[in-house]
């Protein structure tokens, strides 16, 4: 299994300025569509994958891979901001302030 | 058919049946009370009958120790190591591992994870706090009702998925805790 985003994906496909057809066109990577650049993505049993962007098809292989990107610790921290903020409201008697 | 298994992970995998708790508890062990304010040291499956079925299997623990004070503004727990970043978590010391399998290769989107109070999802579980993340996660989550879930990455298509999950539980008040069920939600196809 390897996580990656889609900007990831769409850049490994080959699809040229992949940051600007978000929005645009439709987009599904592995059968799953997506909407956003950091959406991420698990590539679970085979490495194969089919990207679509529009009416155009493809299929790249995206390999096993150990670390994680920086592209998807960015997404990650994204998400872990969202989370951050909601326990601080949900639970302020818990939550300490970071220095 | 599509299936749920859930296994409380340790050093051999506790299956969770569908009447059995996830107990979380003090450092005594199992049927032992954690301190209002504190986390659970211990983690364990109780069948509906009382028996610790996790007994023998030396189940895994995660501990809420931080919401941010770990590497830059991440969340801090410990599974048995000391206080780590929860970056850090291998698959393996998760508390929990939840399989979905299907007889077909389907992708799994949107899928959450949380905790309600046992009759309205979008319900808090009574007296706790509790917290969760999906394995890679920088931050605790309060996953406390469908509106607050962990977030858990969509999958390509497979027969079978496994999702690895931290959590921490802490009481709010003095008592038995059990307005608290565990839920797991995804869409397959």
């Amino acid at each position: 299994m390897a996580k990656y985003t889609a900007l990831e994906v769409l850049t490994a496909a080959g699809v040229e300025n992949p940051e600007s057809i978000f929005g645009k066109l439709g987009i599904s990577i592995g059968g799953i569509v997506v909407n956003t650049p950091n959406h991420l993505i698990n590539i679970v049993g085979d490495s194969k994958v089919n990207v679509r962007v529009g009416k155009e098809s493809i299929d790249i292989d995206m390999p096993e891979r150990e670390e994680v990107s920086e592209a998807v610790k960015a997404a990650i921290v994204e998400k872990g901001n969202a989370a951050t903020e909601d326990f601080a409201a949900r639970h302020p008697e818990r939550f300490e302030a970071k220095d | 058919m599509a299936t749920f298994t859930w296994y409380l992970q340790g050093t051999s995998p506790t299956t969770i049946d569908a009447t059995d708790i996830v107990q979380f508890a003090g450092s005594g062990g199992f049927d032992t009370k954690v301190t209002v304010g504190e986390y659970n040291d211990t983690t364990h499956v109780k069948s509906s009958g009382g028996a610790n079925d996790s007994s023998g299997n030396t189940p895994n623990n995660n501990k809420f120790i931080s919401q941010t004070g770990g590497t830059a503004g991440d969340s801090q727990g410990d599974w048995g190591d000391g206080t780590e970043d929860i970056d850090q978590i291998l698959t393996s010391e998760c508390a929990l591992k939840i399989n979905f399998s299907d007889a077909s290769s389907v992708i799994t989107e949107s899928a959450v994870f949380y905790a309600y109070d046992g009759s309205t999802t979008t319900s808090a579980p009574t007296g706790v706090t509790f917290v969760a993340a999906e394995q890679g996660d920088a931050n605790w989550t309060a996953a406390e009702g469908s509106g607050s879930a962990v977030s858990i990455t969509d999958d390509t298509a497979a027969t079978s998925h496994d999702y690895y999950l931290l959590a921490s539980v802490s009481p709010d008040s003095v008592g038995l805790k059990d307005a608290f069920t565990l839920r797991i939600e995804l869409t397959y196809s």
